[in-house]
């Protein structure tokens, strides 16, 4: 049996067996993947794979997980499956009967994924050519056309779902009332991201939900649910919850329902990782390599390119109350803005080339006053309108401070910058919710690029020296750097740096020894504190793992002391 | 599950509503018969009915009543209607036209109608539209409060409480409960009640003149004759406190009839009882939205909460397990620990923070006000981990604001006089130290503060109130707070050679309004680095805590202990004042011996006084003992040393001796000049407390230490 025109009423009665099979590598990869292909080339009532992360999670829904039909001309009575849909599929004289005792109420949960926020070009380049299944043109005929606009031709419609239901199944009603559209498509979709282009579809949960956190990244698989009657609800009685029922139940065309069998948290999005794993010898080439390649676009500066290096394999590896342990904010400052004007730009187009997932935040005072950072509840639609700070865990934001220019801040770029700021110190968010509002932790790698000292605050301040000769031919050398990353390097720098930053890593006890007593050596000398030695241990970790060992040894924790007196001496 | 047998209910019911009784002393309260004679006489509209009496009168059935609360609702709306006319004692004014017109259509029945007769039950009157009273249901004392979360599935029917806060409300509008329509044929009127939220109206008479003669009257409907009640939809959703770590907070529908209406706004926290239903949907939407069902609460009781009751109950959710492990022999020091644990270290001033939380007692009596509120302030060199315990302790304490000294003026921490743009009245606005009455009010950077800003903190913190005076406004608003604040010093590091007045730059006048100082310096210390970096190792090691002889206590059993603990009025017995008096004049004694750089006064003694009585209230007894002085005794001296120990761990250094001091006046009066009459060295000196004989003394040291010369007549000092 192919799983993959597998139908809900089959699953339900082999659950167990299929969730087995599922399981299995080859036919996980075989289920059709939503991210990829368009929703038309899908079959609708079929398994389907997406992959994204968690934006919303709405208020509970209650079905009937088995409801009782009634023949109205043989009086006849038989039980149906409502698990894994959202419609009813009767036939003309058939009617539910509601008030049977034979009904069963079910709670499920619906969660917004939308596809990763700053997820790259490459990433999505290669996913793409991987998954995306030619449309063969039989399917079409059963395949429910797509809508390009929001505004359904009514006529189109209701020939299709008969061409579509042609199985002698039927919906029950066929009348399709006009309703009016306010809702834009930027406000149904609800990116982060003001550009991003993604999807976004809703999954409907039937166990494990309190699993599942916001943010997460997470795989589905699940029934496609595209049925557009889904759009036609009339809101004639109730007109204030319009907006609310409008954006909860948006097309299906442009937001299809996976009514989910199978989820899976995703640790990474780096589709290279899965068939290569890096051997020892070439860690260390490759950490190499990547050195030459970011001194150079850090104009010469090597110290602040052995620093980037750490800040991108960085991340949260654990979590107190109030201390996140591993973040790695770096500040590169004294960047020269009137040579090289665009530095920051084509530094963070570089880092796109590496990292599964980034964006580039030019700090003007535009983007201050009028992007929103932190997510916000919307009671009017209660959905929660997401924000900049809205992404997956260890996702690359470039703060690009330069671009910044004396000016007004209005309120909402004040609360951005101390939002931004409060990210950066305690990598939690407080998300509002207006009457109160609740934090949520998150894992974001910030690289600040600024003139002086950034006025958002930071771990590593690292004061770029440029080498006059490099700022001089600045645009020969991003030439070069082009031609430098040939692809199968710029794999290589992708597998390494996601594989690193994933690595266990264990402080042994001889180098704790070390440890301490160079920490109560240093204490006599010269003023250290407590969060020094927080961030030396730190910046020791990303230099074990960045050269592939997974223990703590004492020339790493040499070279950090040394790197950190060095950066310091720079900083004066 | 047999079913139950409803005419008994029913009977039960009724006996129930007629003979419940509350002993009152020697007279009988008859609670439910006095309301039912109210209800008929049209003075009282609405009639709770607490299921704590049910329970007392008859267990099963209140249980039936929470697992079936609909059902039961309109069988004792059945028993009331039949009852309510025995309770009338004097003829009934109408109160408004509905009233009116029910009377008049009884009178008309009486009069046209011969008994017994059958008639179409459309146009019987419906109960509803001659009912005039509403039926609530208030749960009872046993059940608890859900969060919306926990609100299930297995839930519907039943009778439910709910807490949360509300996020949205609609305005209040007429629902119609009974229809009233007339024919425009035979005239006789059709009542048809409405349960849902839509319905489809009648059009074609149903009555009997009408049908046989085929007349096809048409029905009008007139809404003199309807009735309609007050609706209002709330939107709750969960307490921040209630969602788990990385979810989003749920919500839900409440829809509010009659007399529940306006109960609440949005913001507010509200406890909600009512029944859980689905929502009945009928025509096209049911047939789309199909397999779903929407859900909502209908309420019956709605009280709107504010924080203290909340903090009563959350005591009350203590379970013996939880107090057993409280009590342990070393809970004073577990509590003090599981304060900010990622914080290492600085047990003392922990110990001094957990007081702080629990506070002392306050004492109000003779027009005397004696503030319980412990006041600390921590100094300390940057980078001392002083943000962070204050930060911890702004989201431990359930009441509490957190500001910076910088970054709020006067109006911001006290109060402000606003003009509201609408009616042009003026409104006085909480600042954080208002807002945090009752609490603790963190305030960072207390040193940054204007001088301005300082005095309102003044009133604060020794009489608990803020005066403002403002725009026409005079007025005293309550700020009884515990200020927690944290200070730089002055020079970027704490210079032990100074004063704390001039490390810190604040007023001793404010300084001493502190209970507690602590100054947290960050000094070379080999055994205790040694300590710190172990910890940190581990931590890194094995992403966890170091485990200590203590474990962590979780911070919600934190508050729920600090809560119990708050409800105690420990009192001092007379046999230990003498000791503190002792002791006191001890701490005073000392002070004036060593070379303190703190005072010790009066206020030393209170604040002796309330820590003692807050370790009183921690140990959860209503009384003070010995011991609980002597440690409240021991912090303050720790407090002291804190500050006075940095003169000790300097190496050579030895206190100044009076030529020193004498040279220090010289000195400052030189200023930049060179030379100083003898006339003004020996005004100065005097004035400061030394003898003529000292002065010489001094003089000639330094003489011969070539740091000065005096000139011949000895009228001059001259620096080298």
């Amino acid at each position: 049996m192919d799983i993959s025109t597998i139908t809900a009423d089959v699953w339900i009665e082999n659950e167990n067996e299929l969730i087995q099979r599922l399981q299995e590598h080859t036919n996980w990869e075989s289920i059709p993947f939503l991210n990829y292909n368009e929703v038309q080339n899908l079959q609708d009532r079929k398994l389907v794979k997406f992959r994204g992360m968690v934006q919303d999670m709405f208020n509970p829904e209650y079905f009937y997980e088995q409801y009782e039909v009634v023949d109205q001309t043989t009086k006849v009575k038989s039980l149906r499956n409502g698990k894994f849909s959202d419609i009813t599929y009767c036939k003309d004289a058939e009617t539910i009967n509601y008030d049977s005792p034979d009904n069963i109420t079910k709670e499920r949960h619906t969660l917004v994924v939308i596809t990763t926020p700053g997820l790259n070009e490459w990433v999505h380049n290669i996913e793409k050519t991987k998954y995306t299944i030619a449309s063969p043109s039989s399917r079409l005929t059963q395949v429910i056309s797509k809508k390009r606009s929001l505004e359904p031709l009514e006529e189109m419609e209701t020939e299709s779902i008969e061409n579509s239901t042609s199985d002698n199944k039927k919906q029950c009603t066929s009348e399709a009332p006009t309703n009016i559209k306010h809702v834009s498509r930027e406000h149904l979709l609800n990116f982060p991201f003001r550009e991003q282009h993604g999807k976004v579809c809703h999954v409907k949960l039937y166990k494990d939900s309190e699993k599942i956190k916001l943010n997460d990244v997470v795989e589905v698989v699940g029934f496609l649910s595209v049925d557009p009657i889904l759009t036609d609800f009339n809101c004639e009685d109730d007109c204030v919850n319009e907006m609310e029922i409008q954006t909860h139940n948006p097309p299906p065309s442009l937001i299809p329902r996976v009514h989910c069998v199978s989820i899976k948290k995703v640790p990474h999005s780096n589709p290279l990782l899965d068939a290569n794993v890096l051997n020892a010898d070439r860690i260390r080439y490759i950490k190499k390599d990547l050195h030459i390649v970011l001194t150079q676009l850090l104009l010469g500066d090597t110290l602040a390119a052995e620093y980037l290096i750490y800040h991108l394999i960085s991340k949260v590896y654990v979590r107190n109350d109030l201390l996140p342990l591993g973040k790695f904010a770096l500040n590169i400052l004294n960047v020269p803005v009137t040579d090289v004007p665009d530095f920051g730009k084509h530094l963070s187009e570089f880092i796109a080339l590496m990292v599964s997932t980034s964006y580039y935040l030019p700090m003007t005072l535009e983007n201050m006053n009028e992007l929103s950072f932190t997510p916000k509840k919307d009671y009017e639609c209660d959905r929660l309108t997401s924000g900049l700070l809205q992404l997956s865990s260890n996702t690359h934001l470039i703060l690009d401070e330069t671009k910044l220019a004396p000016g007004r801040l209005n309120e909402s770029g004040v609360k951005a910058i101390s939002a931004l700021s409060n990210t950066i110190k305690n990598q939690k968010i407080a998300y509002d919710f207006n009457y109160y509002p609740v934090e949520f932790d998150c894992d974001i790698a910030f690289l600040i690029l600024s003139e002086g000292k950034t006025l958002l605050s930071s771990d590593f301040y690292v004061r770029l020296n440029p080498d006059n000769t490099f700022v001089k031919t600045y645009q020969e050398i991003l030439e070069t750097v082009k031609i430098l990353l040939k692809p199968e390097l710029l794999n290589d720098i992708r597998v390494y740096l996601t594989q690193m930053r994933h690595s266990d890593f264990q402080l042994n006890d001889d180098v704790h020894q070390l440890v301490q007593n160079e920490f109560v050596r240093l204490r006599q000398s010269q003023s250290i504190t407590a969060d020094d030695l927080h961030q030396l241990l730190v910046l020791a970790r990303w230099i074990c793992l960045s050269e592939g060992k997974t223990h703590l040894d004492a020339d790493s924790w040499k070279r950090a002391c040394e790197l950190e007196e060095q950066r310091k001496k720079n900083l004066v | 599950m047999s079913r139950r047998d409803y005419a008994k209910d029913k009977d039960s019911i009724k006996t129930f509503l007629v003979e419940f009784c509350i002993q009152d002393g020697s007279s009988k309260n008859f609670k439910y018969s006095t309301q039912l004679t109210k209800l008929a006489h049209r003075e009282q509209t609405a009639l709770y009915i607490d299921l704590d009496d049910v329970r007392d009168y008859d267990d099963g059935l209140a249980e039936a009543i929470m697992n079936n609360t609909r059902r039961y609702m309109s069988m004792t709306s059945d028993v009331i209607y039949d009852l309510l006319p025995t309770f009338r004692e004097h003829d009934v004014v109408a109160k408004d036209a509905l009233d009116v017109y029910i009377e008049h259509r009884l009178m008309m029945q009486n009069r046209m109608r011969q008994p017994n007769e059958q008639r179409d039950l459309r146009n019987k009157y419906p109960p509803e539209l001659m009912r005039r009273f509403e039926i609530y249901f208030r749960p009872s004392s046993l059940e608890k409060p859900l969060s919306v979360r926990d609100v299930k599935a297995d839930n519907i029917g039943r009778l439910v409480t709910i807490r949360g806060i509300v996020t949205r409300c609609t305005e209040v509008k007429p629902m119609l409960s009974v229809a009233t329509y007339t024919c425009d044929q035979c005239g006789a009127e059709t009542y048809q009640p409405i349960n849902s939220l839509t319905f489809m109206p009648v059009i074609m008479c149903p009555s009997e003149d009408c049908t046989v003669n085929k007349s096809g009257g048409r029905l009008y409907m007139q809404t003199r004759g309807s009735k309609f009640v007050k609706f209002q939809e709330i939107r709750i959703q969960e307490h921040s406190d209630q969602v788990p770590v990385g979810h989003i907070p749920r919500s839900l529908m409440i829809c509010c009839r009659g007399e529940v209406t306006r109960k609440a706004l949005p913001g507010d926290h509200i406890e909600i009882t009512g029944i859980f239903l689905p929502l009945l949907r009928v025509g096209y939407s049911q047939i789309t939205r199909g397999l779903l069902t929407e859900t909502y609460v209908e309420a019956h009781n709605v009280v709107c909460m504010n924080k203290s009751i909340e903090n009563e109950t959350l005591s009350s959710a203590l379970t013996p397990e939880e107090l057993a492990s409280l009590t342990e022999d070393d809970f004073y020091s577990k509590l003090a620990m599981s304060l900010a644990p990622e914080i290492y270290g600085h047990l003392d001033v922990k110990k001094a923070l957990l007081l702080l939380l629990v506070g002392g007692v306050d004492r109000n009596s003779d027009g005397m006000k004696i503030r319980g509120n412990i006041n600390i302030c921590l100094m300390g060199d940057p980078g001392v981990a002083k943000s962070q315990l204050l930060g911890y302790i702004n989201r431990l304490a359930p009441r509490s604001q957190y500001t910076t000294g910088r970054g709020s003026s006067g109006v911001g921490l006290t109060a402000a006089v606003m003009k509201d743009p609408l009616t042009g009245e003026m409104t006085l606005e909480g600042g954080a130290l208002v807002l945090a009455d009752k609490g603790v009010c963190c305030i960072d950077e207390f040193d940054k503060m204007a001088d301005f800003d300082r005095i309102a903190i003044h009133e604060v913190m020794e009489q608990q109130t803020i005066s403002i005076a403002k725009a026409g406004i005079m007025t005293t608003l309550n700020a009884r707070v515990s200020i927690l604040a944290a200070a730089n010093p002055a020079y970027g590091r704490y210079n032990p050679k100074r004063t704390i007045e001039q490390n810190i730059q604040l007023p001793a006048a404010l300084l001493s309004r502190f209970d507690l100082l602590w100054l947290i310096q960050d000094k070379p210390d080999r055994d205790n680095d040694l300590r710190l970096a172990k910890h940190i190792t581990y931590v890194h090691q094995h992403c966890k805590q170091p485990p200590t002889e203590i474990q962590a206590l979780d911070m919600s059993l934190m508050r729920k202990y600090i809560a119990l603990c708050k409800l105690k009025e420990p009192v001092i017995p007379v046999n230990l004042t003498d000791y503190i008096v002792s002791a006191y004049v001890e701490l005073r004694r000392e002070a004036r011996n060593s070379q303190d750089m703190t005072f010790t006064s009066a206020r030393n003694l209170l604040g002796i006084l309330r820590l003692s009585s807050s370790l009183a209230k921690l140990r959860l007894s209503n009384t003070v003992e010995k011991d609980d002085v002597n440690e409240a005794i021991r912090l303050m001296e720790m407090s002291k040393a804190s500050i006075n120990k940095t003169f000790e761990n300097k190496a050579g250094y030895r206190p100044p001796n009076i030529n020193d001091k004498i040279f220090a006046i010289i000195r400052e009066l030189a200023g930049d000049n060179k030379t100083v009459t003898m006339g003004t060295i020996i005004e100065k000196c005097t004035n400061k407390g030394y003898k003529p004989d000292q002065i010489d003394a001094c003089i000639e040291e330094y003489e011969e230490l070539n740091v000065w010369q005096v000139n011949q007549t000895r009228t001059k000092v001259t620096f080298i």
